[in-house]
């Protein structure tokens, strides 16, 4: 017992006595399994992470479980329990689903003034809880509802009031009205994205050939299914999935339990859909994805920490020979040596086990608050037990062998040592050339597999590896051959330092081959910093691209004109904000944005264009005039009337006409009253006609109704003024300032505009143009002239993809307006693709756009507010308080958020931890074999002084070892550098691929930090060290053994 | 007695040692180098001697194959009963554990630097203790004996070079050994120093009666001890006693001359042999032996 005590006590004295060395070992061993526990900890919690944030940043709908019958059952809502009984019959789904909503919606017909509407009856679970109630309560009793306030509105009906709903042709049903609800957001969870197909609320449904659309009358169940009893409800149901409630050890139970359901429910003709494989599937390539690149990360860095481990491990033994030695000379046997010469390492690397387990857990505690969704579950698993016995037995090994070779060179017999190091040397040759094959063969592989091509396979991490690997050793030779040969250079050299240097690291190329650990950490430190920037801005763009802007605001439908003076109101200097409508049709997009705004909100990455933005803003939004806005108030038009020939005698018979256009009301006529001789003031009402604002498209002669046209002459206006009588005072509003013949245009034979020489525009209207059009209601032509607000094709930035559809590049095509009329376009600018739109659209200016509209505006038209980054932190409260219902909030910032933490960013992040660790461990390789030499060295050092060699001459030789030690390094940065440019463009950094253009241009500055840090921190240490050996210059040195080497 | 004595036989403190026509070759950069040259070599049981020499002489050599640190070209080696030849490294060590000590050069090299000098003599009796040799003393009756008492319980990288020694002697001594080879325990001490080591051998000597052999080039050393070997050139050819002094018969009939004697005549120089009695036998060196004997008759006339 005494015994051990003093054994431990001894190895506890050994381990202190080596204090450094024992410390870079503890170090060394706790980086090595720390690595080997955290990677596969990280996957794990990772992988748990991702498909956590898969599932739950899904849709409702997306993740949520659908039963439908593929047949119309005649009593749909036992079928449907029965579907729903079949899939919650399966092992885990109480804990995955929550609350079925079951849906049941029969078909009627609503008649009001003469014209039958289309409608449903509809029960939703829990739909009470879904409507804002305006009036009256959602209490349903049998044969109750609730309808919209614009439903109320239509058929003019309030709380208490009965409504006639035809079931059939001859079946009727009287329903009550008990309440009054605001038009469901369509956007809520809670109506699974279903949209307008499914619950036409909201929507300005145009009328398809039969019965005109109107919103659902919401009922109970019972009231559904009594008139289903008639009209065969569609009965669904649907499950959905609790937030949570499924992880990385669920996923396989739940895909079983998703398929047996689905198995289950084919025999009784029921279907099941769901979003859940999908994000199962893309979850699957993110961890894919990571664990590729993670275990290649991790193993490269286990391998360099052991390989760290081994070499300090040999130095261990060099400082503990003597100790061996004076063991075997005490005759111990054989399981006392093993104590001597394997017990204080082992003790070492048991601390830094157990060290590097304690440091993965803390590091994954954080990493879950850092990187993971709360949640996501950290322990080990079988990976984690498989690379920790793995990483143990790599430990055993280079304990092992550090062992063998002190009991090896701790041989008291002579030769024994001599023996050994001329083994070790052959050996390091042997292994160099190995490595370098290695490097290289496994690098052509990369390259003929074309992992190295494309921007998918994370497979290319392993590429900077092979390069540090292969520049470290043939580096590493390279410079040693080049010392030798200063050597016989500065031989003859008056300046002794050189020599000194040269002929040092010559001697001792040991100390320059631990080099090789500081080479590879460099070159994936300058890749992994490289590689993470590039991801992250790749990542950011890509953000931002899909998104469109900083923050996109979907608005609820406004009427025509409201978006853009609400934009305007909210930002008159157009700095943050940007109106954008967009109608997507099967074949292009069609986006219309505030041009002017265009630079300062949209996310446009430089490279999706063929101009800039700046360039484009002027290519799209040509100078022109204008267009004459007139709100619904009394208009009036002053002009001086003069006619010809037969025109003039029947002035009388002929009205100043306006022609305007309401994007909801469409074209109309005004008519301004009979023209007189000389100058007159014409007015006229908007009232009705443009309720919400309307722009002049024209302004010309007609004949009075039911008069003839004139057969000759022809009528001439010089109007001098445009304008409105605003409000109750009648303040007089100027509408259109430019009253020049630049400003307007005619398309039709027979009018003609020019300027007056006293000022105004002169229009003359021939009797003929009059008489080729009078002008019914609803014409968009005529005998006018029109503001010249908009060309007649308009320009467009195009995507190639839709060029190279529609027409050869350059040329004009024509595609859907605002309206869904077609309109001409004609590409000034091409691009990849649109940000938010895609690679098939088209962008316009929206002022062009709404100028050539004709008739209202196509309901599929999404408003949307796009704001950019000086957008001020309530500026989506601004839009609301500029009367605009915000429905969607998309911020780039969260998608970029998501995308930090899909799988590739996850590993991107473990990537650069990793790297960091690999600095730590070039640094103890660096410390190690400068702190292994140190005394050797300062006696040298002594002797040399003794000698006659002056302080400053060996100062200088330092220092000059120092220089070529971080040369040495620097090759590391350059084979990052090159493994950057060769990997980068390769690896995975998206979850999906992206229409954004991303760049893989390398962070100069970056790297060139990373490299100049790490350089500055090895030329501190080596300037250290040289301040340590000067100190230790001392005669005393020369009295002492060897041996006598502590750590 | 211990249960450990009780299995061990009875045997004499110390023990005899033998060289019978050593040889020992080693490799050199370029040629093989005959380091020892059929030595002879009887040594007591307890009987105390230095083997003195100039450097390069094989003193060191010789201890080495004495210790089993090498093995002997020819000739045998014996080492109270045992032949060292036939040792293999597990009976090398068990020997070294047990009945023989080294004390090589250096002292750090018999000891750890950083434990004290009471653990050092209790790690090296490890190796004696787990073979179930019996110890006759324990660490602290060492430290008294050696008078190390001051430094007992310091890290001896902390103690002077001279105490360093003495501690290491009395490690060697730990495992109470049969034989003590010690190599240069002088070398790079003072006087005051080198006479405390000095005073320590001749006490661990009184007090296990144990063989010593010494190994030094120290003259004081070799002349404080009863006997001492003459070693030059690899050959064992003188011998001083009680202040007399002798030549070595080789076993091939060669006599080395003291070496003051020797470095009166150059090599090559031939002596007339006379035997006078029965065991004096007369050297005449001859200086104008190739006048009166002409190798070439034909050049002499």
């Amino acid at each position: 017992m005494a015994g051990m005590r003093m054994g431990e006590g001894l190895l506890l004295r050994g381990v202190r006595w080596r204090l450094g060395l024992s410390l870079l070992t503890v170090i060394t061993a706790a980086v090595a399994v720390a690595t080997a526990v955290l990677g596969p900890m990280y996957l794990h919690t990772a992988g748990d992470s991702v498909l956590r944030r898969a599932v739950d940043s899904a849709a409702v709908q997306t993740r949520g479980v659908t039963l439908t019958p593929y047949y119309s059952p005649t009593r749909p809502l036992p079928v449907a329990r029965q579907a729903q009984r079949i899939v919650e019959r399966e092992p885990g789904a109480a804990d995955l689903f929550g609350a079925p909503i079951t849906t049941a919606v029969a078909g009627i017909h609503l008649h009001e003034g003469g014209v039958t509407y289309a409608s449903n009856l509809l029960f939703r679970t829990g739909v009470c809880g879904a409507l804002h109630i305006v009036r009256g309560s959602c209490r349903l009793g049998h044969d109750d509802a609730v309808m919209t306030a614009r439903s109320a509105r239509q058929f003019h009906v309030g709380v208490g009031g009965a409504l006639k709903v035809w079931i059939s042709r001859h079946d009727k049903l009287r329903v009550r009205i008990a309440g009054i609800v605001a038009t469901p957001d369509l956007a809520a969870a809670y109506w699974w994205g279903q949209g307008p197909g499914d619950f036409p609320f909201g929507t300005v449904a145009p009328s398809h050939g039969g019965a005109e659309p109107t919103d659902s009358l919401i009922t109970s169940q019972a009231t559904v299914l009594s008139a289903g009893a008639r009209a065969a409800p569609a009965v669904t149901v649907q499950l959905p999935v609790r937030r949570g409630s499924v992880d990385l050890a669920d996923q396989a139970a739940v895909t079983r339990d998703l398929n047996g359901a689905s198995a289950a429910l084919q025999p009784h003709r029921l279907h099941l859909s769901t979003g859940l494989a999908g994000l199962f599937a893309n979850a699957d390539h993110q961890r894919r994805v990571m664990a590729t690149i993670v275990t290649i990360a991790a193993t490269q860095l286990v391998v360099l920490a052991v390989w760290v481990l081994g070499s300090l491990l040999v130095r261990s033994g060099d400082a503990r020979r003597a100790e061996a030695r004076v063991a075997r000379l005490r005759g111990f046997p054989g399981a006392s040596m093993l104590w001597v010469t394997a017990a204080e390492p082992a003790l070492l690397c048991l601390i830094g086990a157990v060290l590097g387990v304690a440091v993965a857990w803390a590091a994954m505690l954080e990493a879950r608050h850092q990187l993971f969704v709360a949640g996501a579950s950290v322990g080990f698993d079988g990976w984690t037990i498989a690379a920790l016995g793995l990483t143990v037995c790599a430990i055993l090994g280079a304990l092992g062998v550090g062992t063998l070779r002190l009991l090896r060179s701790a041989d008291l017999g002579e030769g024994a040592t001599r023996r050994a190091r001329g083994g070790s040397s052959l050996l390091g040759m042997i292994t160099d050339a190995a490595l370098v094959v290695l490097a290289v063969v496994a690098l052509v592989a990369l390259a003929t597999s074309g992992a190295l091509r494309g921007h998918s396979d994370p497979l290319a991490s392993v590429a900077p590896g092979l390069i540090a690997l292969g520049v470290a050793v043939l580096g590493v030779q390279l410079i040693l051959f080049a010392c030798r040969i200063g050597i016989a250079v500065s031989a003859g050299s008056r300046r002794v330092a050189p020599f000194l240097a040269l002929r040092q690291i010559a001697r001792r190329p040991g100390v320059l081959r631990q080099a090789r650990v500081l080479i590879i950490a460099l070159a994936l430190a300058c890749f992994a910093t490289a590689a993470w920037s590039v991801a992250r801005t790749n990542r950011e763009t890509a953000a931002r691209f899909q998104v469109g802007a900083r923050t996109v605001v979907g608005v609820a439908p406004t009427s025509p004109g409201t978006l853009e003076a609400a934009v305007a109101r909210v930002d008159p200097r157009g700095r943050f904000a940007m109106a954008v409508a967009d109608l997507r049709t099967p074949s292009a997009t069609l986006v219309g944005v505030e041009a002017s705004r265009l630079r300062a909100v949209a996310a446009w990455p430089r490279p999706i264009s063929t101009r800039g933005v700046a360039a484009l803003k002027r290519a799209i939004d040509p100078s022109l005039p204008a267009a004459v806005e007139l709100p619904e108030a009394p208009v009036q038009v002053t002009a001086r009337v003069s006619a010809t020939g037969q025109t003039a005698a029947r002035l009388g018979d002929l009205d100043l006409s306006m022609w305007v256009f309401s994007p909801s009301g469409g074209s109309g006529i005004v008519d301004l009253g009979p023209l007189h001789p000389g100058t007159f003031t014409y007015r006229a009402s908007l009232t009705g006609l443009c309720s919400s604002g309307c722009r002049m498209s024209g302004l010309g002669a007609l004949p009075a109704i039911g008069r003839p046209g004139p057969l000759n002459g022809s009528a001439h206006l010089v109007v001098t003024q445009i304008a409105s009588r605003l409000g109750g005072d009648g303040a007089l509003r100027v509408a259109s300032a430019h009253l020049s013949a630049s400003a307007w245009r005619s398309d039709l034979p027979g009018v003609s505009v020019d300027s007056s020489a006293g000022g105004g525009l002169s229009l003359t209207v021939s009797a003929a143009a009059m008489a080729g059009d009078a002008g019914g209601t609803g014409s968009t032509t005529g005998p006018m002239a029109a503001p010249d607000d908009a060309p007649a094709t308009l320009p467009a930035v195009v995507t190639r993809q839709l060029a190279s559809v529609n027409a050869a590049s350059g040329s004009s095509f024509s595609t859907s307006g605002l309206d869904g009329n077609s309109i001409t376009v004609r590409p000034v600018a091409f691009a990849s693709a649109l940000p938010r739109i895609g690679a098939d659209a088209a962008l316009l200016d929206l002022d062009l756009l709404s100028n050539v509209q004709t008739a209202p505006t196509d309901p599929g038209l999404a408003d949307e507010v796009w704001l950019g980054p000086r957008a001020p932190r309530d500026a989506v409260a601004r839009l609301r308080a500029a009367g605009l219902s915000p429905t969607t909030i998309e911020h780039a910032s969260t998608v970029f958020t998501r995308l930090q933490h899909s799988g590739p960013a996850l590993a991107d992040d473990f990537l650069l931890v990793a790297t960091l660790a690999a600095l730590l461990v070039a640094a103890v390789s660096t410390l190690s074999s400068f702190g292994a030499t140190t005394r050797e060295r300062a006696t040298e050092l002594t002797s040399l002084e003794v000698a006659g060699v002056p302080r400053s001459t060996l100062v200088a030789s330092l220092v000059l070892e120092s220089v070529i030690l971080v040369l040495t390094a620097l090759c590391g940065a350059g084979a990052g550098i090159v493994a950057a440019l060769l990997a980068i463009p390769a690896l995975p950094e998206l979850t999906s691929s992206t229409l954004a253009p991303l760049r893989y241009a390398l962070p100069g500055p970056t790297i060139a930090a990373v490299a100049v840090a790490v350089l500055l921190l090895v030329a501190l240490a080596a300037a250290a060290v040289a301040v340590v050996l000067v100190r230790r210059m001392t005669p005393i040195l020369l009295r002492t053994a060897p041996d006598d080497v502590a750590g | 007695m211990s249960p450990a004595e009780a299995l061990v036989p009875e045997r004499a403190p110390g023990a005899e040692v033998v060289c019978a026509g050593v040889v020992h070759v080693y490799q050199g950069e370029e040629t093989p180098i005959v380091a020892l040259r059929n030595v002879e070599l009887h040594v007591r049981a307890g009987e105390m001697l230095a083997v003195i020499g100039p450097s390069g002489s094989g003193k060191s050599t010789l201890l080495a194959l004495l210790g089993g640190l090498l093995q002997p070209t020819a000739g045998a080696i014996i080492v109270g009963e045992h032949n060292m030849a036939r040792l293999d490294a597990r009976g090398l060590g068990r020997l070294r554990a047990t009945e023989l000590a080294l004390l090589l050069q250096d002292p750090l090299q018999n000891l750890l630097p950083y434990a004290t000098s009471l653990e050092n003599i209790a790690f090296a009796q490890r190796g004696a203790q787990r073979r179930g040799w019996p110890l006759r003393w324990t660490g602290e009756e060492l430290i008294e004996t050696f008078g190390l008492g001051s430094v007992g319980r310091r890290p001896v990288h902390q103690i002077s070079g001279g105490e360093q020694q003495r501690v290491a002697i009395a490690s060697a001594m730990a495992t109470s050994p049969r034989v003590l080879l010690a190599d240069e325990p002088t070398a790079r001490l003072d006087r005051v120093g080198r006479d405390a080591v000095i005073e320590n051998l001749r006490r661990a000597h009184e007090l296990s009666g144990a063989t010593i052999i010494i190994v030094t080039h120290d003259t004081t050393l070799a002349e404080s001890l009863p006997r001492t070997l003459g070693i030059s050139q690899g050959v064992v050819g003188s011998e001083r006693r009680a202040g007399r002094r002798f030549a070595v018969a080789g076993r091939d009939g060669s006599v080395q001359l003291p070496a003051e004697i020797a470095s009166r005549f150059p090599a090559g120089t031939v002596f007339s042999v006379t035997m006078e009695e029965e065991e004096t036998v007369r050297l005449q060196a001859e200086t104008g032996l190739d006048e009166d004997f002409p190798s070439h008759p034909e050049a002499s006339s």
